[in-house]
């Protein structure tokens, strides 16, 4: 099909792009001036940066282009569904506040599972942590390339590891400070954007021809009560607890932000994404109740976009796009890094490091695993789509030691790996047999009786003054 | 269920409130802190 844009232009917007987010690394880069302003943005992130830091992260390429998919092909749950998706958002605000109770000099979510569970429980949260950080970052980089090759003509391999080395260059200079200053900036392009967008397209169509339109065209999906429906909006919801609970990407916001506004700046966060799949979805009940002939499903926002504001509509497009990716790559070069330089360097190769040395190696991480993320996505692997499917229902298997584990000095480590372990079992056994979209359910669900079968069989009774010492340790270095 | 106009308009309509809300509440809150010097970053 026919790009969006001249290649020409085209290319103009995103290196421009891509060179402004370079300039704004490079700006913040000068606020940095030690290791926790690198990792953690310094502790003091307020109300407006850090809600929007979340939103932004969670925000993906995924959440604009693929949700008007599933308002296409499921209609009313898919849109809803895919929204129930911020849950996980909202109800990270008090365990993030009880993270900065805990652990008020903490860093990165292995130090919790470390100090909380012991060594083997956190070995086993590396592996599967960094797994799942692994396939997430490859599908975002393909992810990015793939689009920019749909949407704008630009070349996959040029396109993907353009922002792959903006990403890299940006988050080595500017660390989490430059991640959530641009996080900022990228969640006013989303949300400006696709506010202007899809109303224009709606109003010039007519609520009522839309109605009809989908009335006509494809009436079950305007059907609220769908048994596939409800099974893809609840797990939607579980598989966002699973993901942001255990991540790195999420304890470090935590970490970040002010005391008196962590838990606000998650509910409002939550909030603010819940609305945008809901309104991109609605592009797809567009395309139903017009008819649009779309040659691949990615394609029907920036079509519709484009079709009502012509090139206008297409630049807006841009922004969302890039907005999208960029905000989610950085968080994940930002977080897996830090996680792997604390929680391997400092824990295990020289707890000593100095406070410049842990930035260097933070940033020699944050090139490492860029290099390998667009070595990956290089060949374009077709089971990377699996394998965060599966590393995503284990992950789900981790909801429960980390809740319990925060707020209640009983679980122990042998509840913490059992249920994990089981968890993970179910979790893959129902994502190759049943379905993928069970995957997150099921862990989640075989894994809590475990977990409580195996607390009350093997309790602990944690010191929470552990957490303190642990932290004193830090500050001491 | 196949459910009726108003709320499928509804709930576009809410949607697009929300986000329209949140771009005010995250302008106002920044120009807040910026002027009290509390944008923490």
């Amino acid at each position: 099909m026919e790009p969006l844009f001249s290649a020409n232009i085209a290319y103009l917007l995103v290196i421009g792009f891509g060179v402004l987010w370079l300039f704004f690394g490079y700006l913040w880069s000068r606020k940095i001036k030690t290791s926790d302003d690198f990792t953690v943005a310094g502790r003091q992130v307020g109300l407006a940066i850090g809600s929007a830091t979340v939103m932004a992260t969670w925000c993906t390429a995924s959440t604009v282009l693929a949700a008007p998919e599933l308002g296409y092909q499921a209609g009313l749950w898919g849109m809803i569904g895919y929204g129930l998706g911020g849950l996980g958002v909202i109800m990270f605000g008090p365990i993030a506040q009880r993270i900065k109770t805990l652990m008020p000099t903490g860093v990165t979510s292995g130090d919790f599972m470390r100090t909380r569970y012991g060594e083997g429980t956190w070995g086993l949260y590396m592996v599967l942590s960094n797994v799942y950080n692994l396939a997430f970052l490859v599908t975002q980089a393909m992810g990015g390339g793939l689009i920019l090759n749909l949407i704008f003509g630009i070349p996959y391999h040029f396109g993907m590891m353009f922002i792959v080395a903006v990403c890299i260059v940006y988050t080595m200079l500017g660390g989490l400070k430059a991640v959530v200053g641009t996080d900022f900036i990228q969640s006013l392009m989303i949300m400006a954007s696709i506010v202007i967008v899809i109303p224009i397209a709606i109003t010039k169509l007519g609520f009522g021809e839309l109605y009809s339109g989908v009335l006509t065209n494809m009436p079950d999906r305007l059907d609220m009560i769908k048994p596939l429906g409800l099974m893809y909006a609840f797990n939607s919801a579980v598989f966002s607890l699973g993901e942001i609970f255990h991540s790195n990407l999420w304890w470090v916001r935590a970490h970040a932000m002010r005391d008196d506004v962590v838990r606000r700046g998650w509910t409002y966060g939550g909030l603010m994404w819940m609305s945008i799949p809901v309104l991109a979805g609605s592009a797809g009940l567009i395309a139903i109740a017009t008819g649009l002939d779309f040659p691949h499903v990615n394609m029907i926002i920036p079509m519709i976009a484009v079709d009502a504001l012509g090139g206008i509509g297409g630049f807006l497009i841009i922004l969302v796009v890039l907005g999208a990716i960029y905000s989610s790559l950085d968080s994940l070069l930002a977080g897996t890094s830090s996680l792997l330089a604390e929680d391997i360097y400092r824990a295990k190769i020289n707890p000593s490091a100095s406070d410049n040395k842990m930035q260097w190696i933070n940033r020699l991480l944050i090139v490492g695993i860029g290099v390998v993320t667009a070595a990956f996505a290089w060949f374009e692997p077709a089971t990377m789509g699996e394998i965060i499917f599966f590393s995503a229902a284990m992950v789900c298997a981790m909801i429960w030691p980390i809740v319990f584990g925060l707020f209640s000095e009983r679980p122990s480590k042998i509840s913490a790996i059992a249920s994990m372990i089981a968890g993970s079992a179910a979790g893959v056994y129902v994502a190759t047999t049943v379905s993928p979209f069970g995957a997150a359910v099921a862990a989640a669900i075989t894994a809590l009786p475990v977990f409580i079968l195996f607390t009350k069989l093997f309790p602990d009774d944690f010191d929470w003054s552990r957490f303190s010492k642990a932290d004193q340790e830090v500050i001491r270095k | 269920m196949i459910m009726p106009q108003w709320f499928v308009t509804g709930l576009i309509l809410l949607a697009t409130l929300g986000i329209l809300g949140n771009l005010v509440f995250l302008i106002s809150t920044i120009v807040k802190e910026i002027k009290g010097k509390s944008t923490g970053w």
